[in-house]
């Protein structure tokens, strides 16, 4: 998943970004809001935001977001945690509220929770056809067998998966599985691509010509 | 507790017997200028009853037998009015009907008011200059009945109007108390916290101090929270964000650091996971408005995520309570911590139900403490006088136990140390 993490402390900051990075995560550290603005034309499949920043506070901008019509789950970090600021955290448009200090495993679980439930799925797996993805263990089944995929391959299929039915352009799929450093004219992605086409079968991901790719239920 | 005396029936009871203490006093004063007037009427128709009965007899003075002691006749008849006609020597001559055949007067005297026995009122008046006298008498008992009556009519009254007036003060007195009350009610809604809360105004001169002073201490009660509370905010942040700084930096290093500095690594991230929950115990437990979430716990679950790996604990089989896990977690391993410094290897932890909630009985084997000991630290934790006989894991197991409205107990026992973290009902 790529994850924009908008956190101005900055022990926490790179912990957090160092730990999600060992989960398989792209993240994008911000210490600002304003570094955060200008990332925001960018595909994010979370955003983690800090109540209190130097520049503002946190969750204006989750209702920002929102009164633009942004729909990218959000979570709040914040040591505040009395039950009036968990009303308002939620009430501002976040998906979920975590009080710090925490265990980032915990962050890790909810940041899939929330990804899962913006998808439209309950359940830690997705099925498309023969194929059945385990989002928490990061496992692909075929017919019940585990089929291995690289970290990247992996990224791609989650990235699909998360928006079943939707068709991904090819630069929103480079920017949610290579982050900043990806670039839209190399042909990693197809490369990528084709790997899994041959691991899951053919048919798992279809092309639509010029506009981009959407995984087959 | 002590039952305070109502204002509302000390004032009654003082309306009572002012109500009762002035009945008395006005049917005495009553009963004596009543006496004095019923008896100067009484007096007065006597003696013109004397002069017309006067006029009648001397009148007809030739035709009546005055020569020795006699009656007129006439038929029975009841009489408020007895004459006797006496001569010098005070033998009755000739009486009414219903006159005595002695004399009414044992004091002859020609002319005025004689005596005053009970029996009779006697008014004489010479009747010829022979020394005759006529004397005219009511009886005493007409006259005390005349006195009593209006007495007791007076009296009546008075007592009426005093009880009527005794109700009525009563019940002004209970109107006169309303705005107490109604300001009771409002101070008792009243949260000057909550922002545009106003107290509603006082409604007598009286309570315009009152209201005024609790409207002051409301404000600078609401000033000294905002400004806790913003202290907390900013402790909290300080005290909470380098701690997860902390975690996540640790959580990472056990992924990426070689494996011989796991443990190390284990036990620092053991360590800090115990400081991030006393730390959100204390922020929880010593802020103002800090809300304890309870959540169904399982025991043994808790139990098995406490990181003390030289000291078996178990739990009971099953045994489910309904805590703020992080404040209980963070109870347990202060008590725990205790346990294990006190040479403890094993710990049992039980629930107990009470009849207002649940009790968990953690016992362990180590050195224990004596009877002394117990009653001496459990006096303490009574009194929530936490400086340096408790220490901190009985102070937080009681202040966590407290803000679940329970108690911790400190139980002798014969062997080990045990300690019930008493919480109250859900």
């Amino acid at each position: 998943m790529r994850l924009l993490l908008l956190e101005d402390d900055t022990i926490l900051g790179e912990g957090l970004r160092d730990f999600l990075r060992t989960e398989g995560h792209m993240v994008d550290w911000c210490q600002r809001l304003r570094e955060a603005d200008a990332l925001l034309s960018e595909p994010f499949d979370a955003l983690l935001v800090d109540w209190q920043l130097p520049d503002g506070s946190g969750l204006d901008w989750i209702e920002g977001i929102r009164r633009r019509g942004g729909s990218t789950p959000a979570l709040i970090l914040t040591a505040r945690d009395l039950l009036r600021d968990r009303i308002r955290g939620l009430d501002s448009g976040a998906d979920d509220y975590i009080v710090k200090p925490f265990d980032p495993e915990e962050l890790s679980a909810r940041i899939r929770a929330i990804r899962r439930r913006a998808s439209g799925s309950a359940g830690p797996t997705l099925k498309f056809g023969e194929l059945e993805l385990d989002l928490s263990g990061k496992r692909a089944l075929v017919r019940g067998v585990r089929v291995e995929l690289t970290a990247r391959e992996w990224s791609v299929v989650e990235a699909l998966a998360l928006r079943a039915g939707r068709l991904v352009s090819k630069s929103d799929l480079d920017a949610l599985v290579l982050g900043q450093e990806g670039d839209v004219s190399s042909n990693a992605l197809e490369v990528h691509i084709s790997s899994i086409r041959r691991k899951l079968g053919r048919d798992v991901i279809e092309t639509v010509r010029g506009l981009g790719y959407r995984i087959v239920a | 507790m002590t039952r305070l005396p109502s204002i509302r029936s000390r004032l009654s009871n003082t309306l009572i017997g002012i109500s009762i203490a002035w009945g008395v006093a006005v049917s005495l004063v009553v009963w004596l200028a009543v006496r004095h007037e019923v008896d100067e009427l009484m007096d007065s128709t006597l003696q013109q009853s004397a002069e017309i009965l006067f006029d009648l007899l001397s009148f007809n003075a030739e035709r009546l037998p005055l020569e020795g002691p006699g009656a007129l006749p006439a038929p029975m008849h009841g009489e408020q009015l007895v004459w006797q006609i006496v001569d010098a020597g005070n033998a009755v001559l000739l009486r009414s009907n219903r006159a005595p055949d002695r004399p009414l007067s044992a004091q002859y005297k020609k002319e005025g008011f004689v005596g005053a026995d009970d029996e009779w009122r006697v008014y004489g008046m010479p009747f010829d200059d022979r020394g005759r006298v006529l004397f005219v008498a009511q009886t005493g008992s007409s006259r005390t009945e005349a006195r009593l009556e209006a007495a007791e009519i007076t009296a009546a009254c008075a007592l009426l109007v005093g009880m009527l007036c005794a109700v009525w003060l009563r019940t002004r007195v209970s109107g006169e108390l309303e705005p107490i009350v109604a300001m009771s009610v409002a101070v008792a809604q009243f949260d000057p916290l909550q922002p545009g809360t106003k107290l509603p105004d006082a409604t007598r001169a009286e309570l315009v101090p009152m209201h005024d002073a609790i409207v002051d201490l409301g404000a600078r009660l609401a000033k000294r929270l905002a400004s806790e509370r913003a202290f907390s905010a900013h402790a909290a942040h300080a005290l909470r964000t380098p701690l997860a700084g902390m975690v996540a930096q640790l959580a990472v290093a056990q992924r990426t650091a070689p494996e011989e500095v796991q443990p190390q690594l284990k036990r620092t991230r053991e360590a800090a996971d115990r400081l991030r929950r006393v730390v959100s115990a204390l922020l929880t437990l010593f802020r103002s408005g800090g809300e304890v979430l309870r959540q169904p716990i399982d025991l043994a679950d808790m139990v098995a995520h406490l990181p003390f790996e030289t000291m078996s604990i178990t739990a009971q089989d099953a045994a489910r309570v309904r805590a703020d896990p992080d404040l209980l977690a963070a109870a347990l391993m202060n008590l725990l911590d205790n346990s294990l410094r006190h040479g403890a290897t094993r710990v049992h932890i039980t629930t107990r139900a009470t009849s207002d909630g649940v009790c968990l009985v953690v016992q362990d084997d180590g050195a224990g403490l004596t009877n002394e000991d117990c009653s001496r630290l459990q006096a303490a934790l009574d009194q929530q006088s936490y400086d340096g006989a408790t220490g901190l894991g009985l102070m937080l197991g009681d202040l966590v136990a407290r803000a679940h409205g329970g108690r911790l107990l400190i139980v002798p026992s014969e062997s080990g140390c045990t300690i019930e973290i008493c919480l109250g009902a859900a």
